[in-house]
């Protein structure tokens, strides 16, 4: 039986990572095709620069025709309009958006252009509501998106 | 691997793209532009060599190929007025012949074609009397001879 698709793409995307990650991402954790973890550094110049941030990803088995769960972990979770504090991130390509072309590397990027735009660092303004009501896993949050351009 | 390509023109492997239609079946889109992307419209691509079969038995058959009929210009003799019916009887002018009186006809007939042979540009109409000209002069020659 051939490896399952989830695995072969997964494989690739690490082989892809491995040898050309976009700028500021590097892989901390990546030894199944189960959950992965990514550092991400903010970009010189903005409003994050010099902050190091942690990724999750979690693949299920239907990646990529479904989306990874995405999220920030860790002791430093970015201070942005779209970040919530429990590290659940409003970005409609990791919901609704979500089509196989985007790979692990893209998310990276999205994410890093959503905080290089960042013109100022505030929670969103209903955070302290939703990390209260909010599942665990962002993907069960009916995500009603912000502009984009924040 | 059984390359197709969508109406939008991208490139995918039938097996994969499948999979993803089969996924947003309500409303299928293309992966990469997001376009509709119905699974009958995909058109397979197919290289000079031996088709391959899918082994896997799970992958359903690519769509087929549609095969429309060639386009024919029913005007053989160039600038088409849209009076594609208009059929001339009972003449025994040779078809070239034709074109001259296709713009007359073309004209009184109009009206019913949805003004689409009253619109003409330029070019159109100096082609026209280019032509009319010419099928002048050549049915004095004939006349003559
Ligand atoms: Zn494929
Ligand atoms: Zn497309």
């Amino acid at each position: 039986m051939a490896k399952p698709m989830f695995a072969r793409r997964l494989s690739k995307e690490l082989k892809d990572l491995a040898m050309n990650a976009p700028a500021g991402v590097n892989i901390i954790d990546a030894n199944d095709f189960k959950v992965w973890k990514l550092g991400l550094a903010g970009a010189p110049g903005t409003l994050y620069d010099g902050e190091k941030f942690q990724l999750e990803f979690n693949f299920g088995p239907n990646y990529p025709l479904e989306s990874p769960q995405v999220l920030f972990v860790g002791d430093n979770i970015p201070v942005h309009p779209h970040i919530y504090s429990n590290g659940h991130i409003c970005l409609d390509v990791l919901y609704n958006h979500w089509s196989p072309v985007q790979t692990v590397a893209s998310i990276c990027l999205s994410l890093q252009s959503m905080l290089s735009s960042c013109t100022s660092k505030e929670p969103p303004p209903d955070n302290a509501t939703y990390v209260k009501t909010a599942r665990a896993n962002p993907k069960h949050t009916a995500w009603a998106f912000h502009d984009d351009t924040v | 691997m059984s390359p197709v390509l969508t109406l939008c023109g991208h490139l995918f492997c039938w097996a994969c793209l499948h999979q993803w239609l089969e996924a947003q079946h309500q409303n299928p889109t293309c992966p990469v532009c997001k376009a509709g992307c119905a699974q009958d419209k995909v058109i397979p691509i197919y290289g000079r060599g031996k088709e391959q079969l899918d082994p896997r038995s799970t992958t359903p058959k690519r769509p087929a190929g549609q095969r429309p009929e060639p386009f024919r210009n029913p005007n053989q003799t160039g600038f088409a007025l849209g009076t594609g019916q208009v059929t001339f009887t009972g003449t025994m002018l040779p078809p070239f012949m034709f074109t001259p009186f296709g713009i007359q006809y073309g004209a009184t007939y109009s009206g019913t074609i949805g003004g689409n042979g009253a619109v003409q540009t330029p070019m159109q109409a100096y082609v026209s009397r280019m032509f009319f000209m010419l099928g002048t002069l050549i049915l004095v020659g004939i006349l003559l001879y």
